[in-house]
């Protein structure tokens, strides 16, 4: 027989000689083992949920803009997604691509009025990427019917420099004091046509999501009409009556105090865009293939110069609340298994204590003060080893229930890194979470042992059966 | 003999140096070269920037003889932009859009949006700051030179810092102007995003000075942004009367509807 083996067996059998105390310590060990694995689950569950809030909120997992739209913001700063879209449809682990256009505009209703931030969505590709849209949106999928817009012929343009000349002169007239102030009848019938050519105004109203906090602020609801003052590309003044259908809760009081989503199209028709957009988001089937999505992407021709970036590039504020919880749970962990090791020591020097007749005995018949080491050891990680395994089995049951019953902390969804934690917590299951803190706790028990091991190793065999 | 020369020198430039007083004076004077207590002009706007070209006729009529200064300024042509127009009253601005036939009460928020596609902000358009008010001047350098006419003038470079609690968009200004004779006039405004910047982020450069409305005024105002060095906004004035009274009609909604 090896000695490792008879190191384990004397050991396995020193174990069973004082069955309450090994009860003890390992139940400790095993409950400690059990909380760590339901605390690193819970916590692992967050970084889950704000993963998943960051993401299925708005921001998808993969998106690209025209270069420096990101620092901009500007209108003019847009993509032509035609080149690009069959290629991100057709790329590995993408499950979902939807385009999308943004723009800044005053929405005024009655006396009321706020800034806000127009969005445009494709009602048929969004839900794939984010939940944005809530479920059984009436967000039309066909764009408003919009006249298309005519230029001017020349003699229309003739015509209208006539209209200006008249206008200017008689305002001219009017400063000098020649003549009341007067804008013919005539002029402004033929302004208003011409004016329905070069810039036709939508059928109806464009049917639009607004904010909660938006929606209060304007008082309105769904059904009714408020108006949206913009800027167009050319920098025109484009004004359009926008129809509530349906009021939006997103995560963040800031979106939901200013942000309307329309139809990507009537946005694009009402900023003149044409097919151009600003953002193109992306889904995965792993949000941890960001990155690879992200350089493969990067390979493409299709997308030019194109800005193409993960989650992680895009909210890095959102990973860094990650990673303190994984430092969290980290030390947590840590906390938990010094306490155990410090619980173990002393059990393991409160035996050796009692044991130091046998230690005596054993170094008389001939045993090297290495072995004896060995055996010490050998007991503490063995304990070590069976209870951390009890606590295995018995955290991964706690991790289940926090899974599916979950963890009530406070009445209300609460916000973290500006992204909505839902009150119930519910912890995630991981290999690294379950076998962390149980290589972790052997590891301790390990190094809790030597000092006892070295102290049994250094009795004096005449010393200690003496004591007796 | 050169000692002598210089030191005549000095002691001249030392007297035709400005005082406060003075400096404050030629502050006004050329902030409010086109301006009177009432100001009615008839303007064209153009606009050049690297997505379009633009150019619009205006009308525009300011009273600033009452306690809060009165605005109204329309959009005579061309077709798509006519009728347009923006009013200050009591410091509240409303838009007008005919096409739609509706009235804006725009917020604060909007002062520094774009007015009408050009370089001016809503706020250049109606909010005037006074200069020798709100401002305190210090003259950065004085000099000899020319107008562009060729006659002599006196130059100077003026910096201007808010007066406390001044209710100004911009923390550094610096006015260039030349005296000529009884004649005060701007030839250039530097616009300064921090106080302690070096560059301005916008230049107003005035230029074509003539006889309008009884007074010698540029009659060109070039706005260019240091952002995009390519692109300008240049206003010209067409005609200029000051100081005749406006009636009171003039700034309301159903003027600016009309």
């Amino acid at each position: 027989m090896s000695s490792l083996g008879l190191v384990l067996r004397i050991a396995w059998r020193n174990l069973g000689r004082n069955r309450r105390r090994t009860l003890i310590t390992g139940a400790g060990i095993a409950l400690g083992a059990a909380l760590c694995i339901g605390a690193v689950g819970i916590l692992d569950g967050l970084d889950l949920q704000i993963v998943r809030s960051v993401t299925d909120g708005e921001l998808g997992h993969v998106q690209v803009h025209a270069p420096d739209y990101l620092r901009s913001r500007k209108l003019r700063d847009a993509f032509d997604p035609s080149a690009a879209m069959p290629v991100l449809d057709h790329a590995g682990h993408v499950t979902g691509v939807a385009p999308r256009i943004y723009g800044w505009g005053f929405a005024a209703k009655d006396a009321q009025s706020a800034g806000v931030q127009l969005m445009g969505i494709d009602p048929q590709r969004e839900p794939a990427v984010t939940n944005l849209l809530p479920a059984g949106s009436p967000l039309p999928v066909a764009p408003t019917p919009w006249k298309k817009a005519v230029p001017l012929t020349d003699q229309q343009r003739a015509e209208d420099a006539a209209l200006t000349k008249a206008a200017t002169e008689a305002a001219i007239a009017e400063i000098d004091a020649t003549a009341p102030a007067a804008s013919p009848p005539a002029t402004r019938d033929e302004t208003r046509a011409l004016l329905a050519q070069v810039a036709p105004r939508p059928d109806a109203p464009l049917p639009a999501l607004v904010g909660a906090g938006l929606a209060r602020k304007l008082h309105v609801q769904a059904g009714d009409t408020f108006s949206v003052i913009s800027q167009d590309l050319d920098g025109a003044q484009v004004d359009v009556d926008v129809r509530v259908i349906g009021l939006l809760h997103t995560s963040s009081d800031a979106l939901d105090r200013t942000r309307v989503v329309m139809n990507w199209r009537d946005l694009q028709r009402m900023l003149g865009l044409g097919a151009q957009v600003h953002e193109i988001a992306m889904r995965l089937d792993q949000p941890s293939r960001a990155a690879d999505v992200v350089a493969a992407l990067h390979q493409q021709a299709a997308l030019g110069k194109l800005d193409v970036e993960s989650w992680t590039q895009l909210r890095p504020d959102a990973v860094a609340i990650v990673g303190a919880n994984d430092a969290l749970s980290e030390t947590l962990v840590f906390l938990i298994f010094l306490v155990s090791a410090l619980g173990v020591t002393n059990t393991m020097l409160m035996s050796i204590f009692e044991r130091k007749r046998e230690f005596g005995v054993l170094k008389a018949l001939g045993m090297r003060p290495a072995m004896l080491v060995a055996m010490v050891v050998a007991e503490t990680v063995l304990l070590a080893s069976v209870a951390a395994s009890a606590g295995l089995i018995a955290g991964w049951g706690l991790d289940e229930l926090l899974l599916h019953v979950g963890l009530h902390t406070s009445q209300a969804a609460f916000s973290l890194a500006g992204t909505s934690v839902d009150p119930v917590l519910h912890a995630a299951i991981t290999v690294k979470g379950l076998l962390m803190p149980v290589a972790a706790l052997i590891g301790m028990a390990f190094v809790a042992s030597l000092y006892p091991a070295f102290s049994a190793a250094r009795v004096q065999p005449a010393v200690g059966m003496r004591d007796l | 003999m050169r000692a002598l020369i210089f030191a005549l020198t000095f002691v001249v430039g030392a007297a035709t140096s400005a005082s406060a007083d003075d400096l404050k004076d030629l502050v006004h004077r050329a902030d409010y070269v086109s301006r009177g207590k009432t100001t009615a002009a008839v303007v064209h706007m153009d606009i050049h920037k690297s997505s379009y070209d633009r150019s619009y006729s205006i009308v525009y009529w300011d009273d600033a003889s009452g306690h809060s200064d009165r605005v109204l300024v329309k959009i005579l042509g061309p077709a798509q932009w006519r009728g347009q127009g923006t009013l200050k009253t009591d410091g509240k601005l409303t838009v007008y859009n005919p096409s739609s036939d509706r009235m804006t009460v725009l917020s604060g928020s909007m002062l520094g949006e774009s007015w009408m596609g050009s370089h001016f902000t809503n706020d250049d358009l109606v909010k005037q700051t006074d200069m020798a008010r709100d401002y305190t001047a210090k003259e950065l350098k004085a000099w000899d030179g020319q107008t562009a006419a060729g006659a002599k003038a006196r130059y100077h470079l003026i910096e201007l810092t808010p007066a406390p609690r001044a209710p100004v968009v911009w923390p550094k200004l610096q006015l260039e102007l030349y005296v000529e004779g009884d004649h005060v006039i701007p030839t250039k405004e530097l616009y300064f995003f921090r106080a302690k910047d070096d560059k301005p982020v916008r230049t107003m450069t005035f230029s074509d000075v003539k006889s309008l409305g009884g007074r010698v005024v540029p009659a060109t105002l070039t706005l260019t942004v240091a952002s995009n060095p390519d692109e300008y906004t240049k206003l010209t004035y067409d005609t200029l009367k000051f100081d005749t009274a406006i009636p009171d009609n003039k700034f309301t909604e159903q003027a600016l509807r009309q």
